[in-house]
């Protein structure tokens, strides 16, 4: 890790938050597909009361991940658990456990009401709960249509209707607004907010932070399979190293100067304007006094949530390529 | 939808779709007759059961009556090949019950509702016995009924033209519920194949392959060892139950009881290779 030093690593964290227990952990998850290292001993626990954003660039193991913890793929070494045991272990998982992966998990043939009683009936859930997620996701009026006819959008809703079918305490959605048009994409996050408020446990995966910026309170970043950050939405912005003030001056070079031999970056934006790479307006007043130079204007300018994001996956990426290189120089 | 808040280890709600929140989980045994339920609740949600089901029957009695036909037409008075004439259809409806244990299983990886299944079941094991438990239980009761009605249609029109056949004739009754038999055993060595194979191509070749090319290819055994191995072989000694052409096959019982230790074999290979992948 590289900036990710800065932020709180997982296994520091204790399985206990605000007096909650994380209701998924995974612990040293790995899984090699040959020769690749898709997921990299990644550790993170995901508490009740909160979304949890789950995110990375695409290829970052994120679904696979999540493959894990439902116990579709096998854990090349370490293991993930749900409700304090792995996901196989447990009897009727749809009353535990509700999972979105794939928007098109349904055979095309069956009517997307048909396709709900086989999963409600696996897990001894009567049918009039099968009405109810119908309607909860509005597919009530289409639940005798075939599934295969419908939009990525509608297979999103059924996806997400067969999740909430046995009203469980956590739910894991892997990337559900894509493909979702904007009315789509709200209802989703509305969804998912609500059913973190009533104290469930959401993890939800995706590769766009901006849409985690709108939905999630605590993020799980991972890059190339490791673990990059596991920390508050503001923490990660916080921690970023990314913040930059904005000095308005009269006397510019002067001021280059003098935050130059304090070792702090600056560039000059026009004739009265520098920005500086620091996270302190304190340390650059107190410069300017004592070397008697006018400040007009002195502001912290914060990244952005898809700053601090960029920062972090494209760290990973370099570091990932600079020890590639180095391995071919000393190779040859 | 009533969601309330509540501690995260036990449930959140009152809706539990009518059961009981407090209700303990229940043993494994005893999620069984859920998987069933959920498994029947697939099959008879799915166009290619119904039309598999519909060529099976149209198969058996169809083409029964053909032969009959056929067989009254030339000569007459020899019961036995009668018998076995009338269940000529059942090697057209082999494929198409093949064909549809396959799918039961390969369509659930080809359209990925395999995961779903599995997220919701995790016994995957326990999900593919009771799919192989459903698909084999419904084929064997349509092909009993599909095997009646061929044996009564036929019966009719080689009477009609001076052959007696009834089920009081011999060996008529074990022929008539040895196919049902056989083809309720041959979709669950389909579920088997497909389970193994997970792809519809692959899966349905293995079962032509099996059902059709490998009692050919057996001509190319050395004669001496032939009879003692061609008897054996998957698609002959199922039919031995049924279909009388020549001394070399196995006794009818010997036969269907061979075939369903290939049955048997093929399911458990399934079973552990189901438990082991990746979905």
């Amino acid at each position: 890790m590289v900036t990710g030093q800065a932020i709180r690593p997982a296994h520091e964290g204790s399985t206990i938050m605000n007096g909650q227990t994380a209701t998924i952990e995974a612990r040293g998850l790995t899984k090699r597909f040959g020769s690749t290292l898709a997921v990299d001993d990644l550790s993170f626990e995901v508490y009740p009361g909160q979304v949890t954003g789950f995110l990375g660039p695409n290829g970052a193991g994120k679904s696979t991940t999540l493959r894990m913890i439902l116990g579709l793929d096998r854990p090349t070494s370490g293991e993930a658990l749900v409700n304090g045991s792995p996901f196989i272990e447990h009897e009727r998982p749809l009353f535990e456990v509700g999972a979105l992966l794939d928007p098109k998990a349904f055979h095309p043939g069956r009517s997307a009401r048909s396709h709900l009683r086989t999963l409600a009936l696996s897990n001894g859930i009567g049918g009039e709960r099968v009405e109810e997620v119908l309607d909860t996701v509005g597919l009530a009026g289409v639940g005798d249509r075939r599934a295969g006819g419908f939009s990525l959008g509608m297979g999103q809703r059924l996806g997400i209707a067969s999740a909430l079918l046995g009203d469980p305490g956590i739910l894991i959605l892997d990337e559900p607004v894509n493909g979702l048009d904007p009315d789509g994409i709200l209802w989703i996050r509305n969804l998912l907010r609500s059913l973190a408020s009533e104290g469930r446990t959401v993890l939800v995966s995706s590769h766009l932070m901006s849409e985690m910026a709108l939905t999630a309170d605590q993020l799980i970043i991972v890059g190339q399979g490791a673990l990059l950050a596991d920390d508050s939405v503001e923490n990660v912005v916080e921690a970023s190293g990314h913040n930059s003030v904005r000095v308005r001056t009269p006397q510019a070079d002067e001021l280059v100067m003098v935050l130059a031999a304090e070792g702090l970056n600056s560039r000059e934006d026009n004739d009265t304007q520098l920005t500086v790479d620091t996270g302190s307006t304190d340390r650059i007043g107190e410069l300017a006094a004592r070397h008697h130079i006018t400040i007009l204007e002195l502001t912290l300018v914060q990244a952005s949530l898809e700053e601090a994001y960029m920062e972090l996956t494209h760290d990973s990426l370099t570091y990932q390529a600079e020890a590639f290189t180095s391995l071919d120089e000393s190779a040859a | 939808m009533t969601m309330t808040i509540s501690s995260t280890e036990t449930p959140l709600s009152p809706t539990r779709g009518g059961l009981d929140p407090a209700m303990p989980l229940k043993p494994a045994r005893r999620i069984m007759p859920d998987l069933l339920r959920s498994e029947w609740e697939k099959l008879r949600s799915i166009r290619t059961t119904f039309w598999s089901l519909i060529i099976t029957v149209v198969a058996m009695v169809g083409i029964g009556a053909i032969v009959a036909a056929v067989h009254t037409g030339t000569r007459s008075g020899r019961g036995f090949d009668a018998l076995s004439g009338t269940f000529t259809g059942v090697l057209l409806a082999q494929l198409a019950i093949g064909v549809l244990g396959v799918l039961t299983v390969t369509s659930e990886y080809s359209t990925g509702m395999i995961r779903s299944t599995f997220i919701a079941a995790p016994q995957r094991r326990a999900v593919i016995m009771a799919k192989a438990g459903v698909v084999g239980f419904v084929t064997f009761l349509v092909g009993t009924v599909a095997s009646f009605a061929s044996f009564f249609v036929s019966a009719a029109i080689l009477s009609s033209h001076g052959t007696h056949l009834s089920l009081g004739s011999p060996g008529a009754l074990r022929s008539v519920i040895g196919v049902g038999l056989f083809l309720g055993i041959l979709a669950v060595l389909a579920v088997g194949l497909g389970t193994i194979i997970r792809s519809s191509a692959g899966g349905i070749a293995a079962l032509v392959g099996l059902l059709l090319v490998l009692p050919t290819l057996s001509q190319a055994i050395p004669s001496s060892i032939r009879d003692s191995v061609e008897k054996f072989l998957p698609a002959n000694a199922g039919q031995a139950v049924f279909l009388h052409t020549d001394t070399g096959s196995l006794s009818p019982w010997i036969g269907l009881l061979v075939f369903g230790a290939y049955a048997v074999a093929g399911l458990g290979i399934a079973l552990v290779m189901v438990g082991r992948r990746d979905a």
